[in-house]
């Protein structure tokens, strides 16, 4: 019985495309051809300005690589880590004494450093990561000029978690200056505290 | 001999049978630009098609995908699409199933079984009875395996005999 259902079924009529529709269909087929090469060149055209483009950005930013490199040096202003010395922070001390000067770090590490100059204090303000190498090194070679290190707590944000480290007379003594500094603070410095402990050590 | 020109054979050679599955597969309605699609789409990837399997099997099978597409497009049921038996329209000077299963109620009766019946039995209906495709090329254009087409495809017959048989009963 399925054998018979199977022939009514292909018995069934079919359906076919009118001359007009074949020779539209046809025709369209064989332009899209045309299309096709188009739109590859268009693909070609357009992945080659991406390529260019790419190119050209990424030579753009090694040249201000570059750049930024050069003009640290010739202004002072900004003074890669690698370079950075202690005659650096005494040049700007004196010559930018009462100012804000701002030295930006051009390693990873070190997003920001800056230093601020105010008659006889004398603030470095660090991110945290090189902290301890440099602030060791500072308080080595100059603990006797140093009279406040600020050291900023970059992670927690606000005044409450500064640590104040002053230097009097080459004795280095952990202080807090500011009255706010709560045991949030205490807390929040912590974590540094062997630094704490080597720049008291000195 | 460039891709275009075997396209454009293949139409000559296969675009009435593609034509004839669109048409059962989603009615009457903007078939001759979906065959068209379907050749365009055979001429962009004609690169991946290997060259061992029929090229009917492929065109169909980009047409079963094209007609997914465009049912979705539709956002309706396949039977929703499907213009009635009785409606009056202007058909083209082509035939159509419409058109032809007018003039033969036992055609009509049997089609209208068919748009009833569940998805897989309609395809497997519509490939390998109405498309005459052998259990081989009927189970690579589904992707299913050669034993299940046999056995949903006599379960689609026996569907339809039990439609057909309500309908003699009424």
């Amino acid at each position: 019985m399925n054998e018979d259902l199977h022939k009514k079924i292909q018995s069934l009529p079919k359906a076919h495309l009118s001359h007009k529709q074949r020779t539209s269909i046809k025709r369209n087929i064989e332009q899209n051809t045309l299309y096709d090469s188009c739109e590859q060149q268009q693909s070609w055209f357009a992945q080659r300005v991406i390529h260019v483009t790419g190119i050209a950005a990424i030579l753009t930013l090694v040249f201000l690589s570059f750049m930024i490199g050069v003009n640290v040096n010739r202004s002072g202003d900004i003074i890669p880590f690698d370079k950075f010395k202690m005659e650096n922070i005494e040049n700007l001390q004196l010559v930018h004494d009462g100012e804000e000067t701002v030295i930006k770090e051009q390693k990873v590490i070190i997003d920001l450093l800056t230093i601020i100059s105010d008659h006889d204090l004398f603030f470095i303000e660090l991110t945290e990561r090189e902290h301890q190498k440099l602030l060791t090194k500072v308080m080595e070679d100059h603990a006797e000029k140093i009279h406040i290190i600020l050291y900023q707590n970059k992670g927690q944000g606000n005044i409450q978690q500064y640590a104040f480290m002053i230097s009097k007379n080459g004795e280095v003594v952990l202080e807090t200056i500011h009255n706010g500094f709560s045991r949030k603070g205490y807390k929040a410095v912590g974590k540094h505290k062997n630094l704490y402990k080597r720049i008291v050590d000195f | 001999m460039c891709k275009n020109k075997i396209i454009s054979e293949w139409f000559e050679l296969y675009g009435d049978d593609i034509y004839n599955y669109v048409v059962y597969r989603v009615g009457s309605m903007d078939v001759d630009d979906i065959v068209q699609e379907v050749f365009m789409k055979a001429l962009q990837k004609y690169e991946t098609f290997r060259k061992e399997s029929n090229p009917k099997t492929w065109l169909i099978s980009i047409a079963r995908n094209k007609a997914i597409d465009e049912m979705r497009k539709r956002g309706t049921k396949w039977r929703k699409n499907m213009m009635p038996f009785h409606q009056k329209c202007e058909i083209p000077d082509h035939q159509t199933p419409e058109k032809v299963l007018q003039m033969n109620e036992e055609h009509r009766e049997l089609y209208q079984a068919i748009q009833s019946l569940k998805t897989n039995y309609r395809e497997v209906i519509l490939l390998r009875g109405i498309e005459g495709f052998s259990i081989k090329d009927t189970a690579s254009i589904l992707g299913w395996s050669e034993s299940k087409v046999r056995s949903t495809y006599y379960r689609a017959c026996k569907a339809i005999k039990n439609q057909l048989r309500g309908h003699m009963d009424e």
